[in-house]
């Protein structure tokens, strides 16, 4: 039994974590180039990696959303919902850390930029997700006009990250000519951390989501056995 | 960077912060691991008849 645990579904899991350990570690002495914003620019491996953790969170929510229309299996409802929510929790703490990073670097925590007004309005849609679920009592409606809604925010919320920042000629927000960071222009020896983080980033926030869908579905079934009890 | 800077104290400081969060990570998944054990054979003993709880 013990091997059991050890080895099912324990390698992407022990991935993440050395992952961001090499991050977390080698982050801070990896050579980075000489910029304005001195050794702050180390924060791309941390701050950044909120923003892939969300944007893996999404896409998995908005891709079975779809599946869910497809054939409406409670199961693919799930894994949207739980992924939307990790979703959201990493977009807070990229809010959160990228007001520090601003207010170091441009003096004030929030400026009127529209990368940063994007993700905000980002955060608002999916927390709108959270309400309209919240607000229907009926759980396959629920899930059918939850996944309709969701596909449509997930597309608004790429408009709003991903194009209308990039359109903006005047972004001060580093990252918007072509590539979806400053990533593929960092060097050399900045990208062998900043890869690898992001990677692990991701990874952690499908470990979460898993064991939420997990403790979800064991909700689900105790209360079946309940009923038919 | 500086040698100096004492840097690697806060190095260490997030390092412990980040296994401490996987080790909470990883018995809370061998928790949910074992309850949904349990529920598994719950529902299999309801579906042979028996007694739950």
């Amino acid at each position: 039994m013990t091997n059991n645990l050890l080895i099912k579904g324990l390698w992407w899991k022990a991935l993440a974590f050395l992952l961001l350990l090499y991050a977390v570690i080698y982050g801070f002495f990896v050579p980075v180039p000489d910029t304005m914003i001195g050794a702050s620019l180390r924060n791309v491996f941390y701050h950044v990696g909120m923003w892939f953790g969300m944007a893996a969170m999404l896409t998995t929510s908005f891709i079975f959303s779809i599946r869910y229309l497809r054939g409406f299996h409670e199961k693919e409802d799930l894994v949207a919902i739980e992924a939307a929510n990790v979703g959201v929790l990493f977009g807070v703490l990229g809010l959160i850390t990228g007001m520090i990073w601003a207010k170091n670097t441009w003096g004030a925590f929030w400026v009127r930029d529209p990368k940063l007004d994007g993700a905000a309005v980002g955060m608002f849609i999916y927390l709108a997700y959270m309400v309209l679920r919240g607000s229907i009592d009926d759980i396959h409606k629920r899930a059918k006009v939850s996944a309709v809604f969701n596909i449509f925010a997930f597309i608004l919320w790429l408009v709003f990250v991903m194009v209308l920042p990039r359109m903006s000629s005047s972004t001060i927000h580093p990252g918007q000519d072509g590539a979806p960071v400053m990533a593929l222009k960092l060097s050399s020896s900045t990208r062998i951390v900043f890869w690898p983080a992001m990677l692990g980033w991701m990874l952690l926030g499908f470990w979460i989501m898993n064991l939420r869908i997990r403790i979800r579905k064991i909700t689900i079934k105790n209360d079946e056995l309940r009923m038919t009890n | 960077m500086n040698p100096d800077s004492k840097i690697y104290i806060v190095v260490a400081v997030l390092a412990v912060i980040l296994v401490g969060i996987f080790v909470y990570l990883f018995f809370m998944d061998r928790k949910v691991r074992k309850i949904e054990k349990e529920v598994s054979e719950d529902s299999l003993k309801k579906s042979q008849g028996g007694q739950v709880i």
